[in-house]
């Protein structure tokens, strides 16, 4: 500090230093209510991250529960497509299965009426049992590639294990295993699916009108057959 | 061993005003609140304004509280911050400027003898211009140098000087006006 030789300062100085102003009433509670709000802005910043930390970790968990929901669906998807080749083999093989032999359409629809498809395959049947018991180390299955790859349209295959001529018939050994194969088909038989009724000539005529639509059409078609197919597993 | 007593008693205060303890914090206002509305006086002509002032501070002295080191004055770290609030504000509000006016003389007050009373004194402190009021309130009040004074505004020593050498000269003016004016010369 420099010097105050001068007496007039020294006077100014101690007479300002010496006064006392005392403040208004209401001055107090200013500075308390000033300070009251700075101790809540301050403790309200210290909430403040808390809150930040908190929805970050909010915004996280549901990133993360969202991400593992759309998984699944997509895999739905491809179970999706899957089943649309599972559902249109039976169709195209049944095709098959029909289109070459005309006259079994009267069989496949027979299949409404258990007791004529009997009478009308017995022939048949007992021509493939017999050869089945000729070759025992063969199974039957081996026979037909077709029936190998999908034994839920085997609607002759099964409407014949119930037939009762062909364990009457066959004494043989071998019988066992054709009846171990029977009992399987009829497992399989028990599958609600094998019990969807096929009309031959609703499915040719289907076909011819696949012939007759155009790409869009189809499409459709096959998206609403899809549609159809996972509602009916969803209801099974 | 009262002086050391108090000088305890004045730290635990201050430790519990850390502490946000508000009836410490009150103990303190209440103790140098009248000194520092007269500090924030000499700086603004009004006396809500300064009021104002002052309770701005002392919301600085308490969120600063934890920074005094105790090793000064006390009063003198308040009034410090006081001080500081004050010339921060006038700055602010008014933009005070201040000529680089390089001519001073160092001089002093003539030996008037002034019977003046501390009101009297603030009305002749107060007829001063900002620029020419903050050195002389720093100079000869508050007793800072001119280096001290030319950081604290921004200014050269050399134009602080001025600025006191100006403010001085208008005093001397003012006084010599009131004495006769007193005396009934007028």
């Amino acid at each position: 500090m420099e010097q105050h030789n001068n007496k007039t300062e020294r006077d100014f100085r101690d007479k300002l230093n010496q006064r006392e102003i005392m403040p208004s009433a209401h001055a107090w509670d200013r500075l308390d209510a000033m300070l009251t709000v700075a101790e809540e802005k301050k403790s309200k910043r210290g909430y403040g991250w808390l809150y930040i930390a908190a929805s970050i970790l909010g915004f996280l968990t549901i990133g993360a529960a969202f991400l593992s929901q759309t998984e699944p669906v997509i895999d739905q998807g491809r179970k999706n497509v899957v089943f649309e080749n599972q559902t249109d083999k039976p169709q195209d093989r049944s095709n098959e299965a029909i289109t070459p032999a005309a006259s079994d359409s009267g069989a496949i629809a027979s299949s409404e009426n258990p007791t004529k498809i009997n009478t009308n395959q017995n022939h048949n049947n007992q021509s493939t049992i017999n050869n089945q018991s000729q070759n025992q180390s063969t199974p039957i299955i081996n026979q037909n590639p077709v029936e190998a790859v999908n034994p839920v349209p085997d609607n002759q295959k099964l409407v014949a294990s119930t037939n009762p001529i062909i364990n009457q018939k066959t004494d043989h050994p071998a019988s066992v295993k054709v009846d171990e194969l029977l009992a399987a088909a009829q497992s399989t038989n028990q599958n609600p699916k094998t019990s969807v009724r096929v009309n031959a000539k609703n499915l040719l005529s289907e076909v011819d009108k696949d012939v007759n639509l155009t790409f869009r059409e189809k499409m459709l078609r096959r998206a609403s057959e899809v549609a159809s197919t996972v509602a009916n597993r969803n209801i099974e | 061993m009262k002086v050391i007593n108090l000088h305890q008693e004045e730290r635990e205060i201050i430790m519990l005003a850390v502490e946000n303890n508000r009836h410490a914090q009150q103990k303190i206002y209440t103790k140098y609140a009248s000194k520092m509305l007269s500090v924030c006086r000499q700086y603004t002509k009004d006396l809500h304004h300064a009021e104002d002032l002052m309770i701005t501070a002392f919301m600085k002295v308490f969120a600063n509280l934890k920074n005094f080191e105790h090793k000064g004055s006390f009063e003198g770290w308040i009034r410090r911050i006081m001080v500081n609030e004050c010339i921060s504000y006038i700055r602010a509000q008014k933009k005070v400027s201040f000529l680089e006016d390089e001519y001073y003389v160092e001089d002093s007050f003539n030996n008037i003898e002034s019977n003046l009373s501390v009101d009297d004194i603030q009305s002749l402190i107060d007829s001063l211009p900002d620029g020419y009021k903050m050195v002389f309130n720093l100079f000869a009040v508050e007793g800072y140098k001119h280096q001290e004074i030319g950081e604290i505004l921004g200014i050269s020593e050399s134009t602080s000087k001025s600025q006191l050498h100006h403010a001085r000269k208008m005093l001397q003016e003012q006084v010599l006006k009131l004495k006769n004016y007193n005396n009934g010369t007028a």
